[in-house]
């Protein structure tokens, strides 16, 4: 079996750790907060661009279904985009344990290329729910123009690709493994 | 699988251990028990050339093809 080891592989595992165990406090303390808000009647919305771009004043859901709305999508966003993580935590930990190529490889890559799909088109809902509400004065210098093919679906295509090419360089293994 | 390797008849004929098999034809313990029982999936020629060296035999010693029934 082709196997690789490396120390880089088990720093990068730390990381990758430490990452998932703040992502989580992070999510915790979102959810928290966006409770107290809703409880509170303040409608804030936290909204992050991409490329570090943030919104320098609050912008406001018009009404409590509409923050809670967009409240749970940006939460379930952010817990997708932690298993995506955890995913690659897993496929690290495989490889830090000098087993390349293990059977559950290729439905790793797979999950995560689906979790990357959805949260591709997920960023674009809650660019949309946001753009639906009152955003003052953002709304002279942006808008909102849906893509029907976003730069994270080419990344989620790439990596359900990369599944099959996985799936099938198991079965070459597997055959080769086979053959005396 | 319909074929079946008759290895351990051929060893038997000639009075043969698999550990002395695996010492002449340069192959793992492993894999020539594999071979016997059937486990593998292809054998190569070079392989082949070797164990029928070994035992003085012909590939077709080695080998049977058994039409599989069908089981409906």
């Amino acid at each position: 079996m082709l196997t690789l080891s490396s120390k880089g592989f088990r720093s990068l595992l730390w990381v990758l750790t430490l990452s998932l165990i703040i992502g989580a406090i992070a999510v915790i303390a979102l959810v928290v907060s966006l409770v107290v808000l809703a409880f509170k009647g303040n409608y804030l919305l936290p909204l992050v661009l991409s490329d570090s771009l943030e919104v320098s004043y609050a912008i406001r859901a018009g009404s409590l279904g509409a923050y809670l709305v967009y409240a749970l999508c940006l939460v379930a966003t952010i817990a997708l985009g932690l298993y995506v993580l955890f995913l690659l935590r897993s496929m690290v930990f495989s490889l830090a344990r000098a087993k390349a190529f293990t059977e559950v490889l290729p439905l790793q890559v797979k999950k995560m290329g689906f979790a990357v799909f959805i949260i591709a088109y997920a960023r674009q809902l809650l660019l949309g729910l946001v753009f639906l509400q009152d955003v003052g004065a953002l709304s002279r210098v942006m808008s909102f123009r849906f893509q029907v093919f976003p730069p994270m679906a080419v990344y989620a295509l790439v990596l359900l690709v990369l599944s099959r090419i996985f799936t099938y360089s198991l079965e070459l293994q597997s055959e080769y493994e086979q053959t005396v | 699988m319909a074929i079946i390797i008759r290895l351990d008849r051929v060893l038997a004929d000639r009075k043969m251990s698999l550990t002395s098999l695996s010492e002449q034809v340069g192959i793992t313990m492993a894999n020539l028990s594999n071979l016997k029982t059937g486990k593998v999936s292809a054998i190569r020629l070079g392989t082949m050339e070797a164990i029928c060296k070994a035992l003085s035999c012909q590939p077709g010693d080695l080998f049977e093809y058994r039409e599989e029934e069908f089981q409906g």
